[in-house]
């Protein structure tokens, strides 16, 4: 990477690749440090940083650049200019004086979006000319008053003139980012079978890549879409698969992320292997939000700690299922069973519940038929030593809009505490018919 | 009793093992020496779901996962007794619980894990010594009925009720002094 020192006038960047790239990823990388911006084909970048000094330096853009270019594996020619077709010569030729580069640049004054053939072409005509005078550089051009320019050349050399001294500003066109962040490989053939390991490299690649564009741009992933693809044959009964995964948390880490669809592809890569070589591999944003309301605190790590419990609970719930890992939302209902529903995100519970309620066994258990005989209570048969019993604790009628099948007329129930040898307490609860039911204990 | 278990059973009654190492521990209700962090610590007995209730009360910074084999724990009542329920993740993690607890010790998002599959294999149960260790995670095996001979178990403690709270029998102490 050469990078041209700064210049204090300096308005545009032109980051310009040797080799044809996905300039279109680039720009949407730099888009944390402007809004305007634009491309040359798959040749170039040109961000507009006058407007952002404010925030960012020269010095510390130019540093944050080559590490978004550095993660992105790319190696790229930089360079400040006043002007886009400024920035575009310095950089392609990687100089800071214009004046002892040949004419043949002045192609990229004229149309520095190389989208103007006929352009092209009078210029190059231009340049012939100049060279058969015996002038060969844009210093010797520039001295050239502009009256004898438009009599000879017309107005493209008086365009070239007025581009070379900074005498008129280019509009800019418009660029926009892709509406879909998507990110594909392909494996060239045999390069390796169904194996995991390969294939989450390739995928934490793009998932890097796929981060750093979401990043750039304020938003998270809530929705990602793999698609793996291997060569078809008849040993192959999967030669395309699909995975949709719907993030309990936006994700904004490829470390997040890729443990959770680690986990879906073991599990599927275990049920059905691929017998055939894989092909393809493709990485799609389905959904995503905003996600700049979870700036990082200088102060202490909570964003930090939450957006790991995020991807620990993300990936927990792809191993056990949705419902099976959650917070406890505290609902007011006096049935201990239905006094409390899962929950996504940590709730405080409310104040006072103690004045309402009597005090809740730790444990509670699926309504289970028990018999109370003398000094014994019968559970499953096995009969306990009753120690002590309380007194009526609570009645709790209601419920009946429930209709449970499998307690019937349970819609009244006095609730008691018993304690049974060996240090044990268990709460039961008798319906209007003088059956008893286990409802729960305490630990 | 392993080979290992022996040993250190041996060396305690000789005296060659120095008790009074102390880790950095967490305030436990009715337990002076307080609850080691980073270790593996198993509590048995009638009462000792309140006591841990209780002990999350005391530390009411911790957060807790809350891993159970069927959801059997009544969150109101944790509420009841003055725990914060945004402190705590539960989760129905099965029998086959071992990678999951692994990931959620291995994360350090959790200072405190308490879960009720009961564990018999003794190398989960010293890969746990080790992960804990190095989290500083501590791991609250509540599975059991009866108290494990496994030798990576710091501290195990047989609750039971007394008329003025918890009557805590220390069956072991690997840090801190024996009470």
């Amino acid at each position: 990477m050469n990078v041209e020192p700064a210049a204090s006038s300096a308005r545009v960047v032109c980051i310009w690749f040797d080799t044809p790239v996905a300039t279109q990823k680039v720009a949407e990388v730099c888009l944390r440090f402007s809004s305007q911006i634009c491309t040359r084909q798959d040749r170039a970048v040109f961000v507009e940083i006058a407007k952002s000094k404010r925030l960012f330096s020269t010095e510390s853009f130019l540093a944050r650049l080559r590490v978004s270019l550095r993660r992105l594996g790319l190696t790229a020619r930089i360079a400040l200019g006043h002007d886009i077709a400024d920035a575009l010569v310095c950089a392609k030729n990687g100089v800071i004086d214009l004046n002892g580069l040949p004419l043949s640049v002045l192609t990229d004054f004229i149309d520095p979006f190389e989208t103007d053939s006929v352009s092209r072409k009078y210029t190059d005509r231009m340049i012939d000319a100049f060279q058969d005078v015996g002038i060969h550089t844009v210093g010797d051009f520039k001295k050239i008053p502009l009256s004898e320019l438009i009599s000879r050349f017309g107005p493209i050399a008086a365009i070239a003139k007025q581009r070379v001294h900074f005498e008129v500003s280019m509009v800019w066109p418009y660029w926009r980012p892709e509406e879909v962040i998507t990110e594909k490989t392909d494996f060239p053939h045999f390069a390796f079978y169904g194996e995991m390991e390969p294939l989450l490299f390739e995928m934490k690649k793009q998932l890097d890549h796929i981060f750093q564009r979401l990043w750039s741009r304020g938003r998270k992933a809530q929705a990602i879409r793999v698609r793996v693809h291997s060569e078809i044959n008849s040993l192959n009964p999967h030669p395309f698969r699909e995975f949709n995964f719907e993030f309990l948390f936006a994700q904004s880490t490829t470390k997040g992320a890729l443990n959770i669809i680690k986990e879906r592809l073991f599990t599927d890569f275990e049920k059905k292997p691929f017998t055939t070589p894989l092909e393809t591999l493709e990485t799609t944003v389905t959904a995503h939000v905003p996600g700049l309301l979870a700036q990082k605190s200088l102060l202490n790590r909570n964003e930090e700690t939450d957006e790991q419990m995020q991807a620990l609970l993300g990936q927990l719930i792809e191993i056990h299922g949705q419902g099976q890992i959650y917070h406890a939302e505290i609902v007011e209902d006096r049935r201990p069973e239905r006094s409390w529903k899962k929950s996504t995100t940590p709730q405080p519970g409310p104040s006072g519940l103690n004045l309402v309620f009597p005090l809740r066994p730790t444990h509670v258990v699926r309504a289970e038929r028990i018999h109370l005989t003398g000094d014994y209570v019968h559970i499953r048969g096995k009969p306990h030593k009753i120690i002590s019993r309380s007194g009526l604790i609570e009645r709790i009628s209601g419920g009946w809009h429930d209709k449970p099948d499998d307690l019937e007329n349970s819609f009244d129930r006095n609730y008691y505490n018993i304690e049974l040898e060996g240090g044990l307490r268990i709460c039961v609860f008798e319906t209007p018919d003088g059956l008893f039911f286990l409802q729960g204990y305490y630990g | 009793m392993g080979s290992a278990e022996k040993l250190h059973h041996l060396k305690l009654i000789v005296g060659a093992v120095d008790t009074t190492v102390r880790r950095d521990s967490f305030a436990a209700p009715d337990l002076a020496s307080g609850v080691p962090k980073g270790t593996v610590v198993e509590i048995t007995g009638p009462r000792k779901y309140e006591w841990y209730i209780a002990f999350l009360k005391q530390n009411p910074e911790l957060r807790c996962f809350w891993a159970e084999r069927q959801p059997q724990v009544l969150p109101t009542s944790l509420h009841q007794r003055g725990v914060r329920l945004e402190n705590i993740t539960f989760g129905i993690l099965g029998d086959d619980c071992f990678v999951s607890l692994r990931k959620i010790i291995q994360s350090q998002v959790y200072q405190v894990v308490l879960t009720t599959t009961p564990f018999k294999e003794l190398k989960m149960l010293r890969a746990f010594q080790l992960l804990t260790e190095k989290s500083n995670t501590t791991l609250f095996l509540a599975g059991s009925k009866e108290a494990t001979n496994a030798w990576p178990i710091s501290l195990q403690l047989n609750i039971t009720q007394s008329s003025r709270g918890f009557k805590i029998d220390v069956l072991k102490q690997k840090y801190g002094a024996l009470e």
